[in-house]
């Protein structure tokens, strides 16, 4: 069931607030929500929270028969389930606006960006390859979903590992349990992050349209227009995504650029640390 | 008026004029079909100035068709059958493809029903001028009533499949050309005989090709098959074939050889024909041609890099011409070669086992169809491994230009028969070229070491105590110390090269009351932790070895153990396995026992603290005198050894010194360290290893795990022998090994020092090399060990680093009764397995570290050039020996390296393979020839240069003296 729109008094009270440069949880105009990370006991199982949003990623992986056309490249396929746990807006069974957009941005910004090395992922050519599964499943939605399931995808696939295969003569194939031989994680050229922001008209004739950072669930819902960008720390742009809302001029979407670019190197840096932290504790190899 | 004559078709013709058949329609309706053709007597054959054929406007055939091939010298046309067209289609189209084409009328149209495409093509290939096919209606042609009797409009035989009746047309088609031919061109006389062309029935089809070759159709096939496994099982049972590994030469990528038992020497597959697909390591059946077709190995080096470097990754393959105009290399035959050299010669029939693996390598930057960085289409590339001894891989992959200068790993699929490059996907990239991490992996991967980190499963099976573990203390019922002695109070102590942290043994010696000396040596007690059916155990079976780099250790166990809970450290207890002996002062042994032990290491020697331990006289403990005691016996057992003919081989030790700095040399060649102590804990070693193989013997006559060293066949030492004698005189004697130490010693130059250890070094090579092996399998007259001139021997003495004396120690401890031989170790068949992938790892771990020397000595020589160059000094140059002869070239050996390369030569040069000698004409200082043999003094100059293709640094040596020769 769809929350009710605003009331007039929220709406002023919120763009009273944005006047004056002030944001309802009291964050900075530019201030991101609390990251919270946790790690399931099965390695690509992981948890996100952004805030009050919350996501659960996992990855699986399986040995299938490729395309016909692309014999050498292993699949990937992405599955995302928002679920009325997520919140009441969301009915069970069927496929929402928001589910579909959710799942479309996450296929643009890890399958076709070529986060993964499909190539690595063949194991005989023309018969096996390995099929990894990304299931999505949104625990709570706050306001930036989007962001918090990139950074959740991105974490699960940074802490996945498959197990390890040894092909004899072109023919055999030998599956290592994880236990005998260390599993070995997946190749990824770049892990992309997605940043999200939230345009406002300007308040006056000349202005500039006022921009926020992970926008929060009024803040979303009273946006002029949205952005979301998809980079990776060595600055390559993996998505822009804009659609229709308010226009911008191209110093904005700049300076919303450079904005995010510092965002993802953060990123990264933080989720680096939580991934080896895990594997520490998890001893999955023995050296 | 007209006269017009009206033809009545004779009814007899009916037969193959109608067809009449039922056919049933998609709706289950069945309709009678009735097929009319009319046969006619006029289609003519197509070859120019035929008698009898009216010649038609159009291009025909020459008269003598093809002259130029060498199976048919007095001509041929080519008629090909329909599986030609289908799978070598661009053989056909290639302009290399020269030869008249009959094209039947059949093979037109079964073409067509197959696939339009090609049909089309093939429509295409017609109209072309230069290819000269001609269209014989053969479905057309009635006979002809005087001149033959056969026609070629074949009628299905009752029983006939469609396509064997087209087969039977096509056959029929070639031989009526055939006699056409010869019909058409009798001799006449007073004439000479004229020559008749021949026409060849080209098919793949087996059975086609069987029928054709019964009916006496020249016929010729386009490539190589392979026999059915049904036919090679029973040719091999017959001992026509035999099977055996492929070896490819790498210094020519068109030879390989096998080695079979049947032949004294391997033998040769020359020739991309005869290897027939075949790749290093693969497992295959051979068949041996008759013996006047025996060749000689060849003496050229043919490069494969620079061979082919023209061959496009995208086009499929040519054979037939291209490999034609290949292989007209000289190849000396018969003459100046003397017979002996001649090997047995054959080809491959069959593959049994593949053994491809990832192999490690370079993308070949000149396959490349578009190198900007951003193009995502999917290219087809050359993939060029490392190793010299495989051929190039053809992958497709949409990342062509990003793995440009890295090194991959590739995998093998699949190698077509109409391929000329096997197939292959890529696995995963190891990083930049030259960098240190993707050259370390490289070399692990390229001698397929397993590196990869220990799983959870392995920690599992080690003492939960991790490093606090300690040997528990004595007690009636604790397990540890079940059946052990307790060795503690004996000085014992350890003697290993400086930096060793994994002690696998330790020794002790003291005098006896009754005159005699009680000797013992001590090793390390690994059984007790590594216990059959352990995944620990099942990893270290498959790594085999430790694996020692330049700068890195490979562990076959965990670290925990190895240099831990298993190493015999001094001050703390281990747990041990000890063989003590009581010896007599001439070292002769009175008695020996083996027992399991706790002891207790009273202090860890490098090899110089111990012989300066010794030699201090104003030292009188127990411990320096158990030394000297170590020491004399050392002695009397090495005399002993020496006696009995032991041998003394030389191979240089490079040693790397990495933390010296950059600007001194970090390359320093030492000999083996000649010291008393290295001496003595070899010998005590030696002498515990063959103690233990007795005893293991004697109780498990079928599956002890020993160790043996085969002869040399006389046949390895053939060629030194020769050059010896021809250069410098001296004969070799090679009948035993007490015989080969005895003309080593003799082989001096008084002009040359360094000549005695470059005869050893080559002598070395000559050798075969050692091998474990299972007891039942072999012959007890096979078990010797030629090297250390010892009837039996094994590995006892390095549990730590070597598996096969894992297996030693339990079937040891069973021998002993201090417990029951695990299963496995009973069956013959477990045993040998396990000891074929132990000798496979030692033998991949040896090249690995001799590849980590050369890659470092590769970064030092590189570093060196570079100051020369900046210093201006000249290039750098090393004295050098040549050890080999080519045609065109010659393998030269620096000692100062211990590096071998290969100087090829770009001036004019004589060969003289009978004396070995390269004579250089007009070079010398006055103009006289400059003669170079083998075992001459040569001085190189030495560079390392980055190939443009793949990206390796390669040693280049050029000659500078005595001559300089630059390009």
């Amino acid at each position: 069931m769809r929350p009710p729109s605003p009331s007039i008094a929220e709406k002023d009270f919120f763009f009273n607030a944005l006047n004056q440069n002030l944001r309802l949880d009291g964050r900075e105009l530019l201030e991101p929500r609390q990251l919270g990370i946790s790690f399931g006991s099965e390695l690509g199982h992981v948890e996100c929270s952004l805030g009050k949003t919350r996501v659960l990623a996992h990855v699986d992986a399986k040995m299938v028969r490729p395309e016909a056309q692309r014999p050498f490249e292993g699949l990937i396929t992405i599955h995302c389930e928002l679920s009325p746990m997520a919140g009441s807006e969301y009915e069970p069974g069927r496929q929402s606006d928001e589910e579909i957009a959710l799942a479309r941005m996450l296929d643009k910004i890890f399958r076709r960006s070529d986060a993964i090395d499909r190539e690595t992922l063949c194991i005989i050519a023309g018969e096996r390859v390995w099929h990894l599964h990304l299931s999505i499943h949104a625990l709570a939605d706050a306001g930036g979903l989007l962001d918090c399931a990139s950074l959740a995808s991105a974490a699960a696939l940074r802490h996945f590992r498959r197990s390890e295969v040894e092909v004899i003569g072109a023919r055999e194939v030998i599956v290592h349990d994880s236990t005998t031989r260390a599993p070995v994680p997946l190749a990824m050229h770049h892990t992309p992050f997605c940043v999200s922001f939230a345009f406002y008209s300007p308040p006056g004739v000349g202005r500039e349209p006022r921009m926020l950072l992970d926008p929060a669930g009024l803040e979303q819902r009273l946006a002029h227009g949205m952005l979301t960008l998809a980079l990776t720390p060595q600055r390559e742009l993996a998505v822009v995504h804009k659609a229709g809302g308010l226009p911008l001029a191209p110093e904005s979407l700049m300076g919303a650029v450079q904005v995010a670019a510092r965002r993802a190197r953060e990123l990264e840096a933080w989720l680096d640390v939580r991934v080896r932290e895990d594997w520490g504790r998890k001893k999955v190899e023995v050296r | 008026m007209v006269e017009i004559t009206i033809r009545k078709r004779q009814r007899e013709d009916a037969a193959f004029t109608q067809r009449k058949f039922f056919k049933k329609t998609a709706r289950g309706k069945v309709i009678k079909v009735v097929r009319e053709r009319y046969l006619r007597d006029d289609v003519s054959c197509g070859i120019e100035k035929c008698r009898e054929c009216a010649s038609t406007l159009e291009s025909h055939l020459p008269f003598s068709g093809a002259v130029d091939h060498k199976l048919f010298p007095n001509g041929h046309f080519v008629l090909p059958d329909t599986n030609v067209f289908l799978a070598q289609m661009d053989l056909m189209e290639s302009s290399f493809f020269r030869s008249p084409i009959i094209l039947l009328q059949t093979v037109l149209e079964e073409v067509r029903h197959r696939s339009l495409p090609l049909y089309n093509r093939l429509k295409a290939l017609m109209k072309l001028d230069e290819k000269r096919t001609w269209m014989f209606y053969n479905e057309f042609r009635l006979k002809h009533n005087f001149i033959h009797n056969r026609e070629t409009a074949v009628v299905r035989e009752v029983g006939e499949s469609p396509n064997d009746r087209n087969d039977r047309a096509i056959r029929v088609g070639t031989a009526w050309y055939n006699t056409h031919i010869s019909l058409t061109r009798p001799p006449i006389r007073g004439r000479p005989v004229p020559v008749l062309p021949t026409i060849v029935l080209l098919t793949d089809d087996v059975g086609n090709r069987l029928k054709a070759e019964k009916e006496k159709i020249p016929c010729s096939s386009v490539q190589q098959y392979y026999l059915s496994t049904g036919a090679l099982t029973a040719g091999i049972k017959a001992g026509q074939l035999y099977q055996g590994h492929f070896n490819a030469n790498q210094f020519n990528f068109l030879e390989g050889s096998v080695t079979v038992e049947a032949y004294s020497k391997p033998v040769l597959l020359i020739g991309r024909e005869n290897m027939n697909r075949a790749v290093q390591g693969d497992i295959v059946t051979i068949e041996v041609f008759n013996e006047q077709e025996w060749k000689a190995p060849t003496d050229e080096v043919v490069d494969q890099e620079s061979t082919l470097k023209n061959d496009d990754a995208d086009e499929s393959d040519e054979e037939g011409e291209r490999i034609v105009i290949e292989e007209k290399a000289p190849r000396p035959e018969g003459l100046s070669r003397p017979i002996s050299e001649k090997q047995p010669t054959g080809r491959v029939v069959g593959i049994i086992k593949r053994n491809w693996r990832a192999y490690v390598c370079h993308i070949d930057s000149t396959s490349l169809n578009s190198s900007t960085t951003t193009s995502l289409s999917q290219q087809t590339v050359f993939a060029t491994p490392v190793s010299r001894l495989l051929p190039r891989i053809r992958m497709r992959t949409r990342q062509a230009p990003a793995l440009l200068g890295q090194k991959i790993l590739v995998t093998i699929d699949k190698w077509d028969i109409t391929s000329r490059y096997p197939e292959g996907h890529f696995v995963r990239a190891l990083g930049k070229v030259e960098s240190k991490e993707a050259e370390q992996e490289s070399l692990l991967l390229e001698f397929d070491v397993p590196y990869r980190p220990f799983g959870k499963a392995i920690l599992d099976c080690l003492p939960a105590e991790g490093e606090q573990w300690v040997v528990p203390p004595k007690g009636a019922h604790i397990p540890a110390w079940r059946d052990r002695e307790d060795l503690r109070p004996l000085n014992i102590c350890s003697i290993d090269p400086p930096g060793c942290e994994d002690i696998d043994d330790a020794l002790h010696a003291r005098r006896l009351p009754n005159g005699n000396i009680e000797a013992g040596v001590h090793i390390a007690d690994v059984s007790h932790f590594v216990l059959p059916d352990n995944p620990m155990d099942a990893e270290a079976a498959a790594r085999g070895t430790t694996v020692y780099l330049v700068d890195k250790r490979i562990d076959m166990l965990p670290a925990l153990l190895g240099t831990n809970l298993c190493s015999l450290r001094p001050f703390v207890e281990r747990l041990a396995f000890s063989v003590i002996w009581e010896l007599t002062p001439d070292a002769k042994i009175k008695k020996t026992r083996f027992t399991k032990s706790v002891i207790a290491s009273k202090c860890a020697f490098t090899y110089e603290e111990a012989q300066i331990r010794k030699d201090d006289l104003n030292r009188q403990d127990d411990l320096t005198d158990s030394i000297r005691l170590l020491n004399t016996l050392a002695q009397k057992l090495k005399a002993g050894r020496m006696a009995a003919g032991a041998l003394n081989l030389a191979s240089p030790e490079v040693k790397i010194h990495l933390d010296s700095a950059e600007s001194s040399d970090p390359i320093d060649v030492e000999q083996k360290e000649l010291r008393e102590t290295n001496s003595l804990v070899e010998e005590f070693m030696l002498l515990a290893n063959i103690s233990v193989a007795e005893k293991i013997q004697e109780a498990f006559p079928q599956t002890a795990v020993l160790r043996r060293h085969m002869p040399p066949p006389k046949a390895n030492f053939e060629r030194l022998q020769d050059i010896l004698q021809k250069r410098r005189g001296i004969p070799l004697d090679v009948s035993s090994s007490g015989a080969l130490a005895a003309s080593l010693d003799k082989c001096i130059d008084p002009n040359e020092p360094a000549f005695n250890t470059l005869v050893r070094i080559m002598a070395t090579r000559c050798m075969l090399s050692a091998e474990y092996f299972c007891s039942g399998s072999v012959p007890k007259d096979a078990f010797g060990h030629y090297g250390l001139a010892s009837p039996i021997y094994t590995h006892f003495t390095s549990p730590i680093r070597r598996y096969a004396d894992v297996l030693v120690h339990r079937q040891l401890a069973a021998a002993i009764s201090y417990g029951t031989l695990h299963a496995s170790l009973h069956s013959k068949t477990h045993v040998e397995h396990t000891l074929d992938v132990v000798n496979k790892r030692h033998r991949m771990a040896q090249m690995a570290g001799r590849a980590s020397v050369e890659f470092y000595v590769g970064l030092a020589l590189k570093a060196r050039g570079e100051r020369s160059a900046t210093l201006r000094t000249g290039k750098v140059t090393e004295e050098a020996f040549v050890i080999r002869m080519f045609r065109n070239g010659i393998n030269v050996f620096v000692s100062k390296l211990g590096i071998e390369g290969l100087v090829t030569f770009k001036r004019e040069t004589r060969f003289d393979a009978n004396n070995y000698t390269f004579v250089i004409p007009g070079s010398g200082q006055g103009g006289e020839d400059v003669v170079i043999a083998v075992f001459d003094k040569v001085t190189v100059s030495i560079e390392v240069e980055k190939d443009k293709n793949t990206q390796r640094g390669k040693v280049k040596m050029t000659l500078f003296k005595p001559i300089v020769d630059s390009i």
